[in-house]
């Protein structure tokens, strides 16, 4: 039977077989965001096109909501001096009782409630991890100094790039720039709670000091 | 109820109900240009019968099921590998098949099929490692052994717990 030509669909081209690899860039990014988040390190070892695509191209906004700002930060900064690449200010943790996202693609969603954070800690430096372990288990207030365990701003230095410091660990090359904070009040949180659950029921207290970086630059704190 | 006919790559015709058909938003869009339901087969050129009956069945299956978002981020669209069990025994199938229900859902623009079959294949790379992944897939490794050193120490990281 002829085909109408007034009723025609565009035709693709289907000379290779049907191999993975070889379908098109945005079924690769379905795939891909498909998988689990904690395999993203394995996938990027399978061969040079998931590697790019989820080192570079892999639509990440679904942790977009807030992206976290220094409170204190410079007012004027050189320019000749690299942007900063995450900066966090412990009274921003404390109202938004975010989780906050090391790598938007390297940590199992299933370890981002905020409970968990520690577990995302211990991927890097354990002895963090068992500071924040004791307030969590006696429901304490959490002491806001700890914000600096998780990040630090190394720099700036002339002819250095802005660190990321969890304890002594530069984890810079571990994160993605920018890094974002999930705030659940955020209008768009709704849209990405099933990735990110945040732990409502965290007994969150200002602490009695502001990290301020200008004034009180602490052991991660390159200087 | 009005029905169509779809003409298979392989010029095998298939009489499916209109709203199946506008399962596919490609066949949709079409049927809107061209007015009213045409009377000749509609050509399906990148799929043949075996793949063109199984994503009709998939269509007919759902055919109540509301029609996807429109925004891509929409919580409907949630990016998980939870599949339905009828949905998940449709893609008991062999890879082949499986790949070309992708394509073919790529190419006629089904959403919701689409994200089945790539959340199916997201399931078969589940606790898989690198080698196991290509071997399933016949990827090609493709990078030397410094730079898959390379990334093994990036990831380093997250395994040393």
């Amino acid at each position: 039977m002829e085909a109408n030509t007034l009723i025609s669909l565009p035709t693709v081209c289907k000379e290779q077989p049907p191999l993975l690899l070889n379908f098109p860039v945005e079924i690769h990014y379905n795939v891909l965001e498909c998988a689990d988040v904690s395999q993203y390190s394995t996938l990027r070892l399978v061969c040079k096109k998931w590697y790019n695509f989820i080192e570079h191209s892999l639509p990440l906004s679904r942790y977009v909501p807030a992206k976290i700002e220094f409170k204190n930060a410079p007012l004027e900064r050189p320019k000749e001096l690299p942007s900063l690449g995450l900066c966090m200010d412990s009274s921003l943790w404390l109202v938004h009782r975010g989780v906050f996202i090391f790598s938007k693609f390297r940590m199992d969603p299933k370890l981002l409630n905020l409970d968990r954070i520690t577990t995302g800690v211990d991927f890097v430096n354990s002895p963090v991890t068992n500071r924040i372990r004791e307030p969590e288990a006696s429901e304490e207030a959490i002491d806001t100094s700890l914000a600096r365990c998780f990040v630090g701003y190394n720099g700036p230095e002339p002819g250095t790039s802005p660190g990321l410091f969890c304890g002594n660990r530069n984890i810079s090359h571990y994160l993605s720039d920018p890094a974002y904070i999930v705030d659940p009040s955020h209008p768009e949180y709704g849209k990405y709670n099933r990735h990110v659950e945040v732990w409502q029921y965290w007994k969150l207290v200002p602490g009695p000091q502001m990290y301020d970086l200008a004034a009180q630059p602490c052991a991660t704190l390159g200087k | 109820m009005s029905q169509i006919t779809l003409l298979s790559s392989d010029n095998v015709e298939m009489k499916v109900d209109k709203e199946v058909a506008e399962r596919s938003i490609l066949i949709k869009n079409m049927l809107e240009d061209v007015g009213e339901t045409p009377d000749q087969a509609i050509p399906i050129p990148n799929v043949n019968e075996g793949v063109l009956r199984k994503v009709i069945e998939w269509c007919e299956h759902h055919r109540n099921d509301p029609p996807p978002p429109a925004d891509e981020d929409s919580d409907s669209r949630k990016k998980s590998t939870d599949i339905e069990e009828w949905d998940q025994k449709f893609m008991q199938v062999d890879q082949e098949m499986l790949f070309e229900i992708i394509l073919a859902a790529n190419y006629l623009d089904i959403k919701p099929l689409l994200d089945v079959g790539c959340k199916t294949v997201a399931n078969m790379i589940k606790g898989k490692s690198p080698e196991e992944i290509r071997k399933t897939f016949n990827i090609q490794n493709d990078f030397t052994p410094e730079e898959e050193d390379q990334i093994r120490r990036e990831n380093e990281w997250a395994e040393d717990r």
